[in-house]
């Protein structure tokens, strides 16, 4: 049950804080959060002058809320006819980002407006909830 | 004109040459300044300006927000006025870029802009509409008027006479076009696998199509009227540090058939990306069915399936023998540029 922030346990689970403040909860067995806000856990430009995102701090375990959604996006060309996707993947019962490389790294000579972001999986269980407006639902996949 | 925008130290950028009523030349161009540069991205605010044979350079007002980047005008005049089309975003709030319109009886009573497509090239001149993607494709479409087809909307139904020009391998950084011959569009870009810069110039009318050079190197981001040519040329380190320059020793045109005309169809391809991640081996989640609004991708998922067979499609063999390929299961074909995929499960980009 690794998570980052102060926690409270009840008989059902843990409910703590995110390092943003936010709440989330735990089962018992800490294996998936009954709570998901979508949120932008990085964010970054990379251009030819400062090509390579760093991403291992976000890397290991209390990343990310628990059984949550990663992706790695572009966010300047988030059109519809786009796919400005650049990675994904699951997040792990211990909040690890399964599979985020270390680093990302631009070939495109201009600004890339780059975001880590963190997806729920929506009511239905069908589809995943992403922050901010590009692309912001999706359907689920298995990691 | 090249003296009158270079009064200080400040960058210029994206020379777009036309002629006023009175036949004299009008230089619109992108200015930035030191204040202008962002340590913290290493990048730089541009701004649009215009400067004439007999008027001093100035701002050219868009009423959008200090911190977005305005670049890629281009410009032209009937009996309403001027009629000015430039792209911008990068603001930090919502950075996604568009092609944006402002019309008015002069320069300096342009209405406020108008957003008419989502994306970071392109430009409108008269019913005429060219947009770039931000690799290997370049879109053009006869408008019959308002409102501009949106990307969602059925390509198939667009107006007849559209193109779109693939120049595969490639990342589009501007597609512009010659304002005393609007049917000859200038296409900058760079190549993927050695970062060459080049400018195509293509003629829509006869399908010629030349590699542009001044003074021996690409004419990056040039503009041509008569005989008048302007160019960016690179200064230092950064790429963006670049001045309006004019050649010293003309410009000189390569026959090339680097770009390949068809008209635009519903069988969309995934072709390589703009960036590429590093690092480990990345995960490729099992049963992708990540959907959008994206009519491309609707279309890709739409496709007929590739017929199954027990093990891997030889091609994606071929495609690991590629020196920079990638491997995903959906590949069915690719090496240096166009990758088709075979989509129920696209792969996010990066990942084959």
């Amino acid at each position: 049950m690794a998570t980052a922030g102060k926690a409270r346990l009840f008989k059902t689970g843990k409910r703590s804080l995110r390092s943003n403040a936010k709440a989330q909860l735990f089962t018992t067995s800490g294996r998936c959060s009954e709570c998901c806000t979508p949120y932008v856990l990085a964010s970054a430009v990379t251009n030819s002058s400062n090509p390579t995102w760093n991403l291992t701090p976000y890397q290991g375990p209390g990343k990310a809320t628990p059984c949550s959604f990663w992706r790695l996006i572009e966010t300047g060309s988030c059109y519809p006819g786009a796919y400005p996707w650049y990675g994904a993947g699951c997040v792990d019962s211990t909040g690890r980002l399964v599979n985020l490389p270390n680093s990302f790294t631009s070939r495109f000579s201009y600004n890339g407006y780059m975001q880590l972001q963190i997806g729920c999986r929506s009511a239905s269980g069908t589809q995943i909830n992403w922050p901010g407006t590009c692309q912001n639902l999706t359907s689920v996949y298995s990691c | 004109m090249i003296e009158k925008i270079h009064t200080d130290d400040a960058m210029t950028h994206m020379p777009f040459l036309t002629a006023d009523a009175a036949g004299r030349t009008i230089l619109f161009y992108c200015r930035s300044g030191r204040e202008d540069w962002d340590e913290v991205t290493r990048s730089r605010r541009w701004k649009l300006w215009v400067a004439g044979e007999d008027d001093p350079p100035r701002r050219i007002a868009t009423s959008l927000g200090a911190d977005v980047c305005e670049c890629s005008p281009t410009a032209w005049r009937d009996e309403q006025g001027w009629h000015v089309t430039f792209v911008a975003g990068g603001a930090k709030e919502n950075p996604r870029f568009h092609l944006y319109r402002m019309d008015g009886p002069d320069l300096d009573r342009l209405g406020a802009p108008v957003a008419v497509y989502p994306t970071r090239t392109g430009f409108v001149r008269g019913d005429r509409l060219v947009y770039g993607e931000m690799e290997n494709l370049v879109h053009v479409r006869r408008l019959s008027g308002y409102p501009i087809p949106q990307p969602s909307d059925d390509p198939v139904s667009q107006p007849s006479g559209d193109i779109d020009i693939e120049l595969a391998g490639t990342f589009i950084y501007r597609v512009s076009y010659r304002a005393d011959a609007p049917d000859t569009l200038l296409i900058t870009g760079q190549q993927q696998t050695d970062d060459e810069v080049f400018t195509l110039e293509y003629d829509l009318a006869t399908s010629r199509q030349h590699l542009i050079e001044c003074d021996g190197r690409p004419a990056y981001k040039c503009t041509i009227l008569g005989d008048q040519v302007l160019y960016a040329h690179r200064l230092g380190e950064h790429f963006e540090t670049r001045r309006i320059t004019a050649p010293t020793n003309g410009l000189s045109r390569h026959p090339t058939s680097v770009g390949l005309a068809h008209r635009p169809t519903t069988a969309v391809s995934i072709i390589t990306f703009a960036t590429a991640a590093t690092g480990p081996a990345q995960p490729q989640p099992a049963a992708t069915t990540v959907t959008t609004t994206s009519a491309a991708l609707a279309t890709i998922e739409n496709a007929p399936s590739q017929p199954q067979s027990s093990g891997p499609d030889p091609r994606i063999s071929t495609c690991l023998s590629c020196p920079d390929s990638r491997a995903c299961p959906n590949v069915t074909t690719c090496c240096g540029g166009q990758v088709e995929v075979n989509i129920t499960t696209p792969c996010p980009r990066g990942r084959w």
